[in-house]
C-alpha cells in the first residue's frame, strides 16, 4: 500500500483553561508575574531540587503537568488517512474536533507528536475569507485565490471559469463594496470551489453563510471525492457523515473512542448519547452562519423532566429564548425543526404557518421568544433546531442553530408507558372500525 | 507531491518553516499588491500625501527650528536639511507602526488560513517602499532645485535603504508578536516612535551632539541612515565605520526580530 495521506503520529495539543480570557493579556499582568518569579528564584535558589540539571523546557513541562489550568485538547491521536477516502469526524462539542481540523489546517500547531502529509490542504471555512472591500472582483479573485492555497498560474488559467460561475462578468472591475450581498457570496464561492487541492477539509460546524451555500459545499465534498482526493469533514449530522463518508472516527475528550465504519462509529456515538440540561446558553460558535444581524443567546425547556432537556412522553415541547437582534429586521419569520439523531427532519415549524399571525418587524435589543410545539414524537433523542429568516428567502437565512439534544422519556408524568414494541419516529393516530363480517365461513 | 510537517519538534518546525517561506513567496506578493492597491486606491490624492507629508513637516520644521531655534544645519538649507532626514524617517516610522499592527489587521485571516506569518509584517514593511520611492524622487528633485545635488546621493541609497529595512523589520516583528499579546502596545508605539525620532538626528544635526554621546548615538542604526543622507546632500565624506556599525546593528536586529516572532508566531493564533 502506498504511503497514507495524512499521518497523525502522538499528537497532542493542550490548552489553557478559560482560553483567552485565562491568558495574561495585559503587559502589567506577565511582568508582575516575571517580577514574582525572579524574586522566588532569589529567595528559594534551592528549591528546584533535580537529581539532573533540568533544562528550561523540562522546568515549563514539570509546572503545566501539575497545573490544573491546563488540559489536553487532543492527546495520543495516531491515525492513518488513506488517499481516497473520506473521512467524517464526529464526537460531541468540546470533543475536540476543532481542534484536530485546526492543527491540520496548520492554524495551530501541536503540543505534542506530528503530522505529516501529502499534497495540498485546503478548508472550506468562511465564505470570501479574505475578500477585500476596496478592491475589483477580479482583484479579489487572485486575493483569495492565492490566500486558499493556488497559484497565480492556476487562477489565471481558471480566472474566465471562475467569473462564469459566479455570474459577475459585468462587474469585474467593481469594487466588491458595491456588490449585492448574493453577488458576493457567488464570487466567493466560485473561488473556493475551484480550488484542488489533494486534501479537502469541511468544518461543517464552521462552514458559516445561508443554506443554500452549505448544499453547494456538500456537493463540492463529493466531487472532490470523486475525483480520487482526499477528504476530511466534521459533522454534527449523523445522516451526512453515513451518507458520504468512506470511514468515520469518534473523538471523546480529545482521545479517538472508535474509528471504522460509518455505520458502527455512528452507533456507537449514539449510544451514548444524552439529552442536554433543561437550559443552555448558545454560543456563537454554535450558530451555523455568521453571526450579523441576530444570534440566539439561551435557551430553556419549560416545565423540563428531571431538570433535562427532556418531556414526557406526549407532553407538548414549550421553548423559551432569549434572542439579541443586532440590526433592524423587518419581516422576520422564526422556525423549528426537529430532527432524529442522524439528521432526518421530523418536522418543521414557522411562527407565521397561521397566517392570521401579523408580520413581525423586530428592533435591535434583546427579545423573549416563546413557542410551544405539539409533541408527536416516540421515545427516545431527537435534535431541535431553530432558524431565522426575511419571508422565507432561502438566501437570506441569517440564523440557524443547532439549539440543543431533546429527550422524550418512554413514560407520562404519570407513569403511563406507550406500547413498546411500536417503531417508528412518531405516535400515529388512527381510527379502526371493529371488522364487518360480510359472508359466513364454510 | 510536496510533503508537509507539521510537528512540536522545533527544529522540525524551523525546517518546514524555511520550506514554507519559499512557497508560500506568492501570497506575499498577493498581500503587498493588495496593500499598495488599497492605499493608493484614490490614486490622485493618496500619492499627493506623501509628497505634501513630508514637503510640508519640513517646511514647519525649517520654520520653527530655522527661524526661531536657529538650529546650525552644517551648511544646509532648512528645508533641505530637514527634508533629507524626513524622507527616510517618516517611512521608517509609518513601517514601523504598520508592521506592528499588521497581526490584528490580518486576525480574520490568521484565525481561519495558514501562511507564515512573518507574511503579513513583511509584506507591509515593503509596502513602505512605494512611500519612500515618492518621497525619495522629491528628495532629489528638491536638491537639484537647491544646487545641493550630488551622484552621492543615488550611490548610497541602496545601503541605507537595506539598513532602514533591517532595523524597522526587527523592531515591527517585536513589536508585531508583542502587540498580539498585549494590546497595551499599541499606545507604547506612538510613544516609542517619538521617543525614537528624537534619539535620531531628525531635528538636530548629529554634530551638536557631544563627542562622548556620539559613539552611542549612532547604534541607533537610523542615526547613520539620516546623517549620511544629510552628508550626501552637503557633498561631505560618508562615515563607513559608522555605517558599517549601523549594518551590524540593524542586521542583528532583523535576525532577532525573526528569531523572537517565530518562537511567538505559532501559538498567536491561541492569543488573537
Amino acid at each position: 500500500m502506498s504511503a497514507p495521506a495524512i499521518q497523525i503520529e502522538n499528537l497532542g495539543k493542550r490548552y489553557r483553561y478559560g482560553g483567552v480570557a485565562a491568558l495574561n493579556t495585559s503587559l502589567r499582568a506577565d511582568v508582575t508575574d516575571w517580577v514574582k518569579g525572579m524574586f522566588h528564584k532569589n529567595k528559594h535558589p534551592s528549591a528546584v531540587v533535580s537529581p539532573h540539571h533540568e533544562s528550561f523546557h523540562e522546568i515549563h513541562e514539570r509546572h503545566v503537568a501539575a497545573d490544573p489550568t491546563y488540559f489536553w485538547a487532543l492527546k495520543d491521536i495516531n491515525l492513518d488517512i488513506q488517499q481516497g477516502e473520506v473521512v467524517g469526524i464526529i464526537g460531541r462539542n468540546g470533543a475536540g474536533k476543532s481542534t484536530l481540523l485546526k492543527i491540520l489546517s496548520r492554524i495551530t500547531p501541536p503540543t505534542t507528536g506530528r503530522v505529516t502529509y501529502r499534497g495540498r490542504i485546503a478548508s472550506l471555512l468562511e465564505v470570501g475569507t479574505g475578500f477585500h472591500r476596496e478592491l475589483t472582483g477580479r482583484e479579489n479573485i487572485f486575493l483569495n485565490g492565492s490566500i486558499l492555497g493556488m497559484t497565480r498560474r492556476e487562477i489565471a488559467r481558471k480566472f474566465d471559469e471562475i467569473v462564469a460561475f459566479a455570474e459577475v462578468e459585468k462587474f469585474m472591475d467593481t469594487p466588491v463594496k458595491f456588490y449585492s450581498s448574493g453577488m458576493y457570496v457567488r464570487l466567493a464561492f466560485a473561488v473556493a470551489a475551484h480550488l484542488q487541492p489533494e486534501i479537502l477539509i469541511v468544518d461543517e460546524v464552521l462552514a458559516v453563510g445561508d443554506i443554500g451555500f452549505q448544499k453547494k459545499c456538500i456537493g463540492k465534498m463529493e466531487s472532490v471525492a470523486r475525483e480520487g482526493r482526499t477528504v476530511l469533514l466534521v459533522s454534527h449530522s449523523m445522516g451526512t457523515v453515513k451518507a458520504l463518508c468512506s470511514k468515520a472516527i469518534l473523538l471523546d475528550h480529545g482521545t479517538v473512542k472508535a474509528s471504522g465504519s460509518p455505520d458502527e462509529v455512528v452507533a456507537e456515538y449514539l449510544k451514548e448519547h444524552e439529552a442536554d440540561a433543561a437550559e443552555r446558553v448558545i454560543r456563537d460558535e454554535d450558530h451555523r452562519n455568521a453571526v450579523t444581524k441576530m444570534r440566539l443567546k439561551r435557551v430553556r425547556l419549560l416545565h423540563g423532566a428531571q431538570n433535562r432537556f427532556a418531556v414526557y412522553w406526549q407532553q407538548p415541547i414549550a421553548v423559551a429564548l432569549e434572542v439579541e437582534v443586532l440590526e433592524r429586521i423587518e419581516r422576520v419569520t422564526f422556525g423549528a425543526q426537529i430532527l432524529t439523531m442522524d439528521g432526518t427532519p421530523v418536522f418543521t415549524v414557522h411562527h407565521d404557518d397561521d397566517v392570521s399571525q401579523p408580520h413581525w418587524t423586530l428592533e435591535p435589543g434583546v427579545y423573549r421568544l416563546e413557542f410551544t410545539l405539539q409533541n408527536p414524537l416516540r421515545p427516545g433523542l431527537y435534535q431541535l433546531e431553530m432558524g431565522a429568516d426575511q419571508e422565507h428567502l432561502m438566501m437570506t437565512g441569517f440564523c440557524s442553530v443547532r439549539v440543543a439534544t431533546l429527550e422524550v422519556l418512554d413514560h407520562t408524568e404519570h407513569g403511563l408507558t406507550p406500547v413498546a414494541f411500536k417503531t417508528g419516529v412518531i405516535n400515529g393516530a388512527s381510527a379502526w372500525k371493529q371488522p364487518e363480517r360480510l359472508e359466513g365461513g364454510k | 507531491m510536496t510533503i508537509t510537517v507539521i510537528s512540536a519538534d522545533r527544529r522540525e518546525r524551523w525546517l518546514q518553516f524555511l520550506k514554507d517561506l519559499w512557497d508560500y513567496r506568492e501570497l506575499f506578493q498577493t498581500f503587498l499588491m493588495r496593500d499598495i492597491k488599497v492605499r493608493y486606491k484614490q490614486t490622485v490624492l493618496g500619492v499627493l500625501w506623501v509628497i505634501l507629508q513630508p514637503l510640508f513637516m519640513s517646511g514647519a520644521f525649517a520654520m520653527i527650528f530655522g527661524g526661531i531655534v536657529r538650529m546650525p544645519t552644517d551648511g544646509l538649507p532648512y528645508t533641505l536639511f530637514y527634508l533629507g532626514a524626513l524622507v527616510p524617517w517618516t517611512t521608517f516610522s509609518s513601517a514601523l507602526s504598520a508592521s506592528a499592527l499588521s497581526m490584528e489587521a490580518n486576525a480574520h485571516l490568521i484565525s481561519k488560513i495558514y501562511f507564515p506569518r512573518l507574511v503579513a509584517p513583511g509584506a507591509v514593511v515593503c509596502t513602505s517602499l512605494v512611500d519612500f520611492g515618492i518621497g525619495w524622487v522629491l528628495l532629489n528633485g528638491f536638491a537639484l532645485w537647491q544646487g545641493h545635488w550630488h551622484w552621492m546621493l543615488i550611490a548610497i541609497t541602496p545601503l541605507l535603504l537595506g539598513i532602514q529595512i533591517l532595523t524597522v523589520l526587527g523592531a515591527g516583528l517585536v513589536l508585531a508578536a508583542l502587540h498580539a499579546q498585549y494590546r497595551d502596545v499599541k499606545h507604547l508605539i506612538v510613544f516609542l516612535a517619538q521617543l525614537w525620532m528624537l534619539a535620531t538626528p531628525v531635528i538636530y544635526p548629529a554634530s551638536a551632539v557631544p563627542v562622548w554621546a556620539r559613539d552611542w548615538l549612532f547604534l541607533n542604526p537610523m542615526a547613520g541612515v539620516v546623517t549620511a543622507y544629510r552628508a550626501a546632500l552637503q557633498n561631505a565624506p560618508v562615515d563607513w565605520l559608522q555605517m558599517g556599525l549601523s549594518l551590524a546593528v540593524a542586521l542583528s536586529s532583523a535576525i532577532f526580530g525573526v528569531w523572537f516572532f517565530r518562537r511567538r508566531e505559532t501559538y498567536l493564533v491561541d492569543i488573537l
